[in-house]
């Protein structure tokens, strides 16, 4: 009798509490939930009306918008891969982008050396990226104990540095043009209110979203999937249920493979080809992915065009104007560095990340 | 007790050498032990060519930077790659003060400090909501943004720092003439003497700050971070204020990063973006890796690193006529072994040979029943309350003192004279005092500081150039 009684003033006490709860500030709705959101497009639209006032307004703008587009898609894939890991191991996989560059160079040799056709090189790179990716998390990534966090930071970056010193040893510091996958002349556009969408943009995007959609049906239709889903859930139960953790992590780290490798190649065509290409791209992704909740697939895809059109934006928009000569393109990275800092401050989950409940 | 007992007591087999604190035989191992570091560090700069007596100084420099890392992530267990982000703070500051107020390198060592702590802390402050992995996006994020501010155009910042190509420093750090004579290098050329007395002073400051982070790590803040490292709910639990204890961490870290960053530009006479680009923020992370993570002199291993490797890695490549490209690689397959093979560095292997070869054991009770055999420090403990409280209030003095004496080089020259005196009194009375640890820890940081500065400043100032 006295413990019911217990447990219900407990649980009325709790009701009222949230009750009567104060109201959260204005501050502090500016920065959660669909206020970080709204805030987002105010500030965005305090920072467009300038532009808008120029003469030429619709279409340097959706021109910037349209450029921002293939850094977003690779962004987007890249985002993608780190979560795919991050979501499985919490782990964050530093080798990401060298990975995705290696894969690159893959395509680059079959394509220049071997006269492949372009798709051809692409499927066969993300394949072994595939493979090489799994062989990665079998022989360096399973021995070590995931919640202790320096010794995978010191593989992952130790392979960094190992895969760009092999890809400038084999195939050269210097840059090399890389041939895209679409109809890339000078002349493959839709003209939008004067704004140049070109042939190999859409392409890009549209590859991306094919690839996501994939990847959604792969994850929530397939039993793989589905086992993949129990090992970010919960690693312990997963392995009581009789998943193969260890394969399914194996799994994880193949899908970020192929994907990094496709990224790259995505990007290749408008950064040309060089050791460090994607490395100085790896930055953006980290904040869309961060931006978008570590382990959120749609999330980070979204973040990640925000975060390219943002690039854009801002760096074209200072090139208008004397007075933010210094907000110049490398600027951008600042830019990252911010929007990292500032969402893990005001919202560690992201937009779309999965709150997470620590216990004793 | 009888001596076999004791000595089958600790983990079973005898080494070949044991040793009893307190015996003759102790103290020369002792002697011996601290003698093969400090011989060839006496030897180096009088055996060694002036260029790498140079590179000494700039590893000395990094060595100091990694010591700042080691407390975030050896002892704290955050892992932080934007160290090199404060090493670089401190490494512009320090030339800027030196090419644009006219200051000299003691002078702006403070300043570097201060500066960087600040700096540190307000980058650290996220360090409370962000767990693990998400604290070493923010600080790579960190690194790679710092180059990029130090380019900025506009604001007179481009101006300061040099942008792309840096900047040389107006003022070397030349011996004064008694420098020279003391250390006997009048007959070397004064290329050499400069490498020389760069040398010398920063293994003084090194020394300093390894002090400073050695009483650290055993003072209760040191305690407090080594319990939020092995268990944080356990170390809230038992009252451990988390928030607190991690941002002064952070802060502190980044101080001591700062001060070597001051000496790794007056090492290299020249600061620039690529000194501090994330290249090194890899190098600095392996040169404390392959030192040790939370061992105490891990870092000086790993200064060692971070400039020779860099020096040795082509050529060790190009004997084996392969490309020169490939040297980065081998940085990263030392990564791996380390995490794989010596997960806490060459300092934690020497550590564990050692264990293999000597033991040391306590005293042993004297069974003539002399003098009654008491354990360090339990004396010290009865009655020594009143006394405490009297001790507190002298180690405040001592610490007003040390404060005021840090920034006496700037304003008036004779009271430099009591900046030693008053710093001595801060560090000696605090270690006594044993009522209030944070007090007298601040104490001695701080007048061991100042006592530095102020004999340096004084005798840069008695003697002509």
């Amino acid at each position: 009798m006295k413990l019911s009684e217990k447990r219900i003033w407990g649980r009325e006490h709790r009701m009222t509490a949230i009750a009567t709860s104060p109201k959260a500030s204005t501050v502090k709705r500016m920065f959660t939930g669909s206020g970080l959101l709204v805030t987002l497009a105010v500030a965005l639209t305090l920072f467009l009306i300038p532009q808008i006032l120029t003469n030429s307004f619709p279409q340097l703008f959706l021109q910037r918008l349209f450029d921002s587009f293939t850094n977003g898609a690779a962004y987007a894939v890249t985002a993608i891969s780190l979560v795919l890991i991050f979501k499985a191991t919490t782990l964050i996989n530093f080798a990401q982008a060298n990975i995705g560059m290696f894969g690159a160079y893959f395509v680059f040799q079959f394509v220049t050396h071997n006269n492949w056709p372009v798709v051809a090189g692409i499927i066969v790179a993300m394949v072994l990226m595939a493979l090489g990716s799994a062989g990665i998390e079998r022989v360096l990534v399973r021995p070590f104990d995931p919640s202790d966090h320096l010794p995978v930071v010191l593989i992952t970056f130790g392979l960094a540095s190992i895969l760009e010193a092999v890809a400038g040893g084999v195939w050269g510091l210097e840059f090399h043009a890389f041939q895209s996958p679409f109809p890339a002349k000078p002349e493959d556009f839709i003209s939008i209110a004067g704004a140049r969408l070109r042939y190999d943009t859409i392409g890009t995007l549209v590859v991306m979203f094919v690839m996501t959609g994939f990847l959604f049906a792969l994850l929530n239709k397939t039993k793989v999937g589905l086992s993949f889903r129990a090992v970010s859930s919960n690693v312990e139960s997963a392995r009581l249920v009789g998943v193969r953790t260890g394969r399914t992590l194996q799994f994880g780290w193949a899908l970020a493979g192929a994907l990094g490798a496709l990224g790259a190649a995505l990007v290749a065509n408008k950064t040309q080809l060089e050791p460090a290409f994607m490395a100085k791209l790896v930055i953006f992704a980290f904040a869309a992915a961060v931006l978008g909740g570590l382990d959120s697939i749609g999330g980070s895809v979204i973040a990640a065009f925000i975060v390219a059109a943002i690039q854009s934006l801002v760096t074209g928009f200072a090139q208008n104007y004397a007075a933010l000569g210094w907000l110049k393109s490398n600027f951008a990275l600042v830019l990252a560095f911010v929007v990292i800092l500032v969402v893990l401050l005001v919202k560690p989950n992201g937009f779309y990340g999965t709150k997470r409940i620590e216990r004793v | 007790m009888t001596a076999t007992t004791v000595q089958q007591g600790q983990g079973g087999r005898p080494t070949p050498l044991t040793f009893y604190q307190g015996t003759t035989g102790h103290r020369i191992y002792q002697v011996l032990g601290w003698g093969l570091l400090v011989v060839p560090m006496v030897l180096f700069p009088y055996v060694l060519p002036g260029f790498r007596v140079s590179q000494l100084a700039q590893a000395i420099g990094w060595g100091v930077a990694i010591l700042g890392m080691n407390l975030v992530i050896g002892y704290s267990g955050l892992i932080s790659l934007g160290h090199i982000a404060f090493t670089g703070l401190g490494a512009y500051l320090t030339a800027t003060l030196i090419n644009e107020s006219n200051w000299d390198m003691w002078m702006t060592l403070p300043v570097v400090f201060v500066a960087c702590f600040v700096f540190g802390a307000l980058i650290g402050l996220p360090a409370l909501k962000i767990k693990g992995l998400y604290l070493a996006l923010v600080t790579l994020a960190l690194a790679y943004t710092f180059p990029i501010l130090t380019k900025i155009e506009g604001g007179g910042i481009d101006k300061r720092t040099g942008g792309d190509n840096g900047r040389t420093l107006s003022e070397v750090l030349a011996p004064p003439g008694w420098a020279r004579s003391l250390l006997g290098i009048n007959g070397k050329t004064p290329p050499q003497q400069e490498a020389f007395y760069k040398y010398v002073c920063f293994v003084i400051l090194a020394v300093a700050c390894f002090w400073i982070v050695r009483n650290l790590m055993k003072s209760e803040p040191g305690r407090a971070m080594l319990a939020i490292r092995d268990n944080q709910i356990g170390a809230a639990v038992s009252g451990v204020n988390l928030n607190r204890h991690k941002v002064t961490t952070f802060a502190v870290s980044a101080g001591i990063a700062g001060i070597g960053g001051s000496m790794i530009a007056v090492a290299l006479n020249s600061v620039g973006p690529t000194s501090f680009d994330f290249n090194y923020a890899i190098l600095t992370l392996m040169g404390l890796v392959v030192g040790g993570v939370a061992t105490q002199h891990g870092c000086w291993i790993g200064g060692l690193v971070v400039v020779f490797l860099q020096d040795f890695a082509p050529r060790a490549v190009g004997r084996f006529d392969v490309d020169v490209v490939y040297a980065r690689a081998l940085f990263g397959v030392a990564l791996v072994l380390i995490a794989f093979f010596a997960p806490g560095g060459i300092v934690s292997l020497a550590l564990k040979l050692k264990k293999k070869v000597v033991t040391v054991l306590p005293a042993v009770p004297d069974p003539s029943g002399g003098k009654a055999w008491v354990p360090a420090g339990v004396g010290r403990q009865a009655g020594a309350t009143k006394a405490a409280t009297r001790l507190d209030t002298l180690a405040g003095a001592g610490l007003a003192f040390g404060f005021v004496s840090l920034l006496v080089p700037f304003f008036v020259n004779p009271m430099i004279t009591l900046a030693p005196a008053a710093a001595a009194v801060g560090l000696g009375v605090s270690r006594e005092s044993g009522s209030s640890p944070g007090l007298s820890r601040g104490a001695s940081v701080l007048g061991f500081f100042g006592m530095v500065i102020g004999i340096v400043a004084v005798l840069a100032r008695i003697s002509p150039h």
